[in-house]
């Protein structure tokens, strides 16, 4: 036997994601909706048609990054050199990103604000105006990828904030402009879903 | 912002109020009198007020889409009237509520209306 019997170079996948969100508590559309054909299909998200609609939150400057960072307290004793036991003392799950797309969506998102929406008169032009809270927002949040099967993976948490620093440029033509997003979870473990389609549906 | 809009501009029901002072008055008794003895020989008198003027007549609206929209104004440049339409539900008179929701969607916000 030979090293490479003990793996399968077709587990090792390279691919994009993309997150929807949606006020916070709206529970992850049926499983029955989900295309493993095509992982990214947006109808999964709209056919059972929430109200308000699941909203993608779009291109970003480098991809999204899932993240499950653990502090962990060692239990020791006096008489032993190596720890007994392990406790996990704060967990924080992550999806973090660059939004590259300029538009009021993101900057809600990334400034922890509302829109009220401002229809145009005959003295002032329509506009949006957003207003930066001291409360945070709360979402319901969805990642989607492919898997090694190609029929996708779901991460889903009912409870999720937005809170990470702001830094935006605003350059004339050495880069796009990007807003930093972080979810982090402010759920149970528990309530955090993660899904892996081995299969698509038996005929 | 939606809340110091509050402080500066009417609520629907303050705007229909102010509306309604402006509106003609109903005739008073002896109006009517002369009224009913004019219906006698014209069966189908012309009402003073218009249905749809009448303070009472509105719609309940609410900002559905997208998610991140609190609230949707829309009006003149007097604060008479201008209509808010918040995503928890507003009361606005029923002879706007079709502008108010064509126009939303001008700038991709999804009004509904709901029931009271």
């Amino acid at each position: 036997m030979s090293i490479g019997d003990l793996y399968d170079a077709d587990n090792v996948v390279v691919g994009q994601a993309a997150v929807f969100f949606n006020q916070q508590g709206v529970a992850l559309p049926a499983l029955s909706g989900w295309n493993t054909a095509d992982p990214f299909d947006e109808t999964f998200w709209t056919a059972t048609d929430p109200d308000p609609a699941w909203s993608p939150v779009g291109a970003t400057d480098q991809g999204w990054q899932f993240g499950a960072d653990k502090s962990t307290q060692s239990i020791a004793i006096e008489e032993q050199s190596t720890p007994v036991g392990t406790t996990i003392t704060a967990q924080s799950v992550t999806i973090v990103g660059s939004a590259a797309e300029d538009i009021s969506k993101i900057l809600a998102l990334s400034l922890n604000a509302r829109v009220t929406a401002n229809a145009a008169t005959a003295t002032t032009p329509g506009y949006d105006e957003l207003n930066p809270s001291d409360v945070p927002l709360y979402y319901a949040l969805g990642l989607v990828t492919t898997n090694a099967e190609g029929f996708g993976r779901l991460i889903y948490a009912p409870k999720w904030t937005q809170l990470t620093n702001v830094s935006v440029n605003f350059r004339r033509a050495a880069e796009k402009r990007t807003y930093p997003i972080g979810f982090q979870t402010v759920c149970k473990p528990s309530d955090i879903r993660v899904i892996n389609f081995t299969a698509a549906k038996s005929a | 912002m939606t809340e110091s809009n509050e402080k500066t501009s009417p609520t629907p029901g303050q705007a229909a109020a102010k509306q309604a002072s402006t509106d003609p008055v109903p005739d008073s008794d002896k109006d009517k009198a002369a009224s009913v003895a004019a219906a006698a020989v014209s069966p189908a008198p012309t009402p003073s007020i218009p249905a749809s003027a009448s303070a009472g007549d509105t719609k309940r609206l609410r900002v559905a889409e997208p998610l991140w929209v609190q609230a949707f104004h829309f009006g003149g440049d007097d604060d008479t009237s201008k209509i808010d339409v918040t995503r928890d539900g507003s009361d606005v008179p029923a002879d706007k509520a079709d502008s108010v929701i064509e126009e939303a969607s001008k700038h991709g916000v999804t009004i509904k209306e709901v029931s009271k």
